[in-house]
């Protein structure tokens, strides 16, 4: 014998794991291994893959309103395989609700609820809620727009229960609103309680499975299945194996390759448009059919019908026969039902494909998102990751935009149907300037105010117009040598240009003046009053901005300003060329 | 024939499930050690302004000063000033000693005796004479002296941490 041997022996009298090892492999198999049976294993091996990528993300986590995003930005910048340990765990719960619903539909078919494996069943019911519970609660943990706004859809439908919703609610978020006390709760409930019910029930789930065996296929007689039958191992666990390795692979991939989305810290005072995740979508879907008092048909009623379906299945379908003929209601049941799921979700999904305000939203909260994690970065303020976000020039500058400019000009294709103003994509760039050149009074720009009297100089070369643009583009740079010793100012004399525009000081003349255009203290001036002398004058239709906005509103419009050459699309006017390097708004407002 | 089909089978399954272990796993515990070579918390080993050496008493009685830091960080925070420890900065003439609070033996705080002219650790009673050399008690080395420089009269310390529990003064 062995030392090996020797040793497995001795392990074995004091421990008793062979005994253990035989019961756990020789489970006989009737109607032999089949690929029909890997799904419970699977989302069994998925679980294994949350719970070791899980503690990753915990051992990083602060779970406060203030840190949470903060410190899942944190894990995915510093961490090395971070935001691949995040991204694993994230699309590892999306494919654990597909595996589970596979799962529950092989059951389904096989009628392997019924008789006596009653217990099973629910007990597989109870772990579905738990994933799902898992998935809601996992949802928020990173306090950023979407786990934000997404959940408290979540807990207000709670609320919307008849008698008890309001006590649920308040349980649920830890009291009248969002907060820390939402935090802690969530992160509890997903560490904690959720994978330590998940353990107990997932322990008597597979003891009852050993105790009933499995259920072979109906369209096999028992003499069939008995003669057929195998053993667990090794054929079925290979058939297992297989199957696992390909989800924990495509899972792994998903994590590398896409990582987990972290949108821009939560903030209460935005108005951003919640989803769900893709598996909630129905359910999402299905809200929208019910209005007013008929509320609580789509959040309550509906799916506590489906789930109560689901729940007295087996004592319904109590006919001994298996066989698919025999059960065709029941079959046509979960068919029908599962064929409204999927019928809801992609409803959801082409509503929003086809939605322009959904478009805009995303291009922002990318934005938003990327701007935050920039800033974030340098370190977050104590204060917390949304006071960072609502204290940066760039993005309170945009919400300022949005809501204050945007019913007058356009900015990147979005804005009123009939502009007021000139529009501001990549506005004082060199490409905006080329277009002013060309064409002051197109409707794009100042053919629908009152400023007029600019003639087109579409009639210069190319040459002459590309080095009127870069003498007036200049004008913000405070190194340029002074506007007459520049190259372009015989033009600027030829074409009369300083008759209407004063380059050398503030002085009003027929046009605004274009001294230190496009510096920040410029638009700040346009802002304030665009109707100055030195400015648009008599000839100015935009309210004076001084009177309405807070300095800091305002200020941060004119970073905001400053930085939309930069993020502009390239092909935003026709004749765009390269709009010059600007500087960076917040070094000029420090 | 069919054991070795088993066998084949057998070694197959080990191989797939060691391999989606190992994907898994290896990445997590690399994230989870990754403290190893990471310095979340900043701020310290840098030269901090604490006193005038006017403020210094001429006798040569230690003064203990906080140690702030402008803006600290840990791990995700940026943070605004804060006291991140303290030194006793010792006079002799021109010349000033600065000796951390932090005991060598096991990281207690130090204080100042005043009637007994020692410093004393309260948590296992080692004691330290005014120039920092042991005078009793466990501590295996003498209080740690920080460097020094004045700068337009002011003095400032290069505040930084060393190996707790050895003999020799090695930076932590």
């Amino acid at each position: 014998m062995s030392a090996w041997t020797r040793f497995l022996t001795g392990l074995d009298e004091r421990i008793g794991f062979r005994k253990l090892l035989k019961e756990g492999l020789d489970e006989p198999v009737p109607g032999g291994a089949s690929w029909a049976y890997v799904f419970g294993s699977a989302t069994l091996v998925v679980f294994g893959v949350q719970l070791l990528t899980g503690l990753v993300l915990a051992v990083y986590y602060s779970p406060s309103a203030t840190d949470a995003w903060a410190s899942v930005a944190y894990l995915e910048r510093a961490i090395t395989f971070g935001a691949f340990v995040r991204g694993i765990h994230h699309h590892a719960a999306g494919v654990m609700v597909v595996l589970v619903v596979f799962h529950m539909l092989q059951v389904a078919l096989y009628g392997a609820y019924k008789k006596p494996r009653e217990a099973n069943w629910l007990s597989g019911l109870a772990l579905f809620g738990l994933v799902l519970a898992f998935a809601l609660t996992g949802y928020l943990l990173p306090w950023d727009q979407t786990g934000y706004w997404a959940t408290k859809v979540a807990t207000s439908i709670a609320g919307t229960v008849p008698v008890v919703g309001e006590s649920i609610q308040r349980i649920a978020q830890g009291g009248n609103d969002y907060g820390n006390l939402t935090l802690t709760r969530f992160y509890a409930l997903h560490v904690i309680v959720l994978p330590l019910t998940t353990c107990a029930i997932l322990g008597a789930h597979i003891a009852l499975f050993r105790k009933h065996g499995i259920t072979y296929s109906p369209t096999l007689s028992a003499d069939a299945a008995k003669k057929r039958t195998e053993h667990f191992w090794p054929k079925q666990v290979f058939y297992d194996a297989v199957f696992c390795f390909l989800v924990v692979v495509v899972v792994v991939a998903m994590g590398a390759r896409l990582g987990a989305p972290l949108q821009a810290p939560a903030d209460p005072s935005s108005n951003f448009i919640a989803r769900p995740e893709w598996y909630f979508l129905f359910l999402f879907q299905l809200l929208k059919y019910f209005e007013g008092p008929l509320q609580v048909v789509g959040t309550v009623i509906i799916p506590g019908a489906v789930a109560t379906f689901l729940v007295v299945l087996p004592f319904l379908d109590r006919g001994e026969d298996r066989r698919f003929t025999k059960r065709l209601p029941f079959l046509a049941a979960f068919g029908a039902g599962l064929g409204v799921v999927v019928l809801l979700t992609l409803l959801a999904k082409r509503h929003d494909a086809n939605d322009p305000t959904i478009a805009a939203q995303q291009k922002t909260s990318a934005r938003e998102a990327a701007r935050a994690r920039e800033l974030a970065a340098s370190g977050v303020p104590t204060q917390g990751a949304t006071y960072m976000m609502q204290t940066d020039p760039l993005v309170r500058g945009e919400r300022v935009f949005r809501r204050e400019c945007l019913s007058c000009h356009v900015l990147e294709g979005e804005g009123p149907g009939e502009p007021k103003g000139p529009d501001l994509t990549a506005y004082a760039s060199k490409a905006w300037i080329r277009q002013v050149l060309r064409d002051p009074d197109s409707p794009r720009l100042y053919g629908r105010t009152k400023v007029e009297g600019m003639e087109s100089y579409a009639k210069l070369s190319d040459a002459e117009i590309s080095t009127l643009v870069d003498f007036v583009y200049a004008q913000r740079d405070p190194e340029a040598p002074a506007p007459d010793e520049r190259p372009g100012s015989e033009l600027v004399d030829a074409n009369d240009c300083g008759n209407c525009h004063d380059f050398e000081d503030a002085y009003g003349l027929e046009g605004p003046a274009l001294f230190r255009y496009g510096t920040l203290t410029w638009m700040s001036q346009v802002i304030d009053d665009a109707g100055a002398d030195h400015l648009f004058g008599e000839m100015n239709d935009m309210p004076a901005f001084e009177e309405k906005l807070s300095k800091p509103d305002r200020e941060a419009l004119a970073a905001f300003l400053m930085s939309l050459p930069e993020r502009a699309p390239k092909d935003a006017w026709p004749y765009v060329d390269d709009p010059g390097p600007v500087p960076s708004p917040r070094s000029v407002t420090k | 024939m069919a054991e070795d089909r088993r066998t084949v089978l057998k070694v197959l399954t080990g191989v797939l499930g060691g391999g989606a272990a190992a994907i898994v796993a290896g990445p997590a515990v690399r994230a989870i050690v990754a403290p190893v070579t990471l310095d979340p918390v900043r701020g310290v080993g840098d030269f901090v302004r604490l006193a005038n050496l006017e403020q210094v008493p001429e006798d040569g009685t230690p003064l203990n000063v906080a140690v702030v830091i402008e803006q600290p960080e840990d791990a995700w925070n940026k943070l605004p000033p804060t006291q991140v420890g303290a030194v006793f900065l010792v006079r002799d003439g021109t010349n000033v000693t600065a000796f951390s609070t932090i005991c060598p033996h096991l990281g207690c705080g130090i204080d100042y005796v005043p009637d007994q002219s020692t410093f004393a650790c309260p948590c296992h009673e080692s004691s330290f004479a005014k120039d920092g050399a042991v005078a009793a008690g466990p501590s295996p080395r003498g209080m740690d002296t920080l460097e020094t420089r004045v700068v337009d009269g002011a003095i400032e310390v290069k505040f930084e941490k060393f190996k707790i529990g050895t003999s020799d003064k090695v930076p932590a």
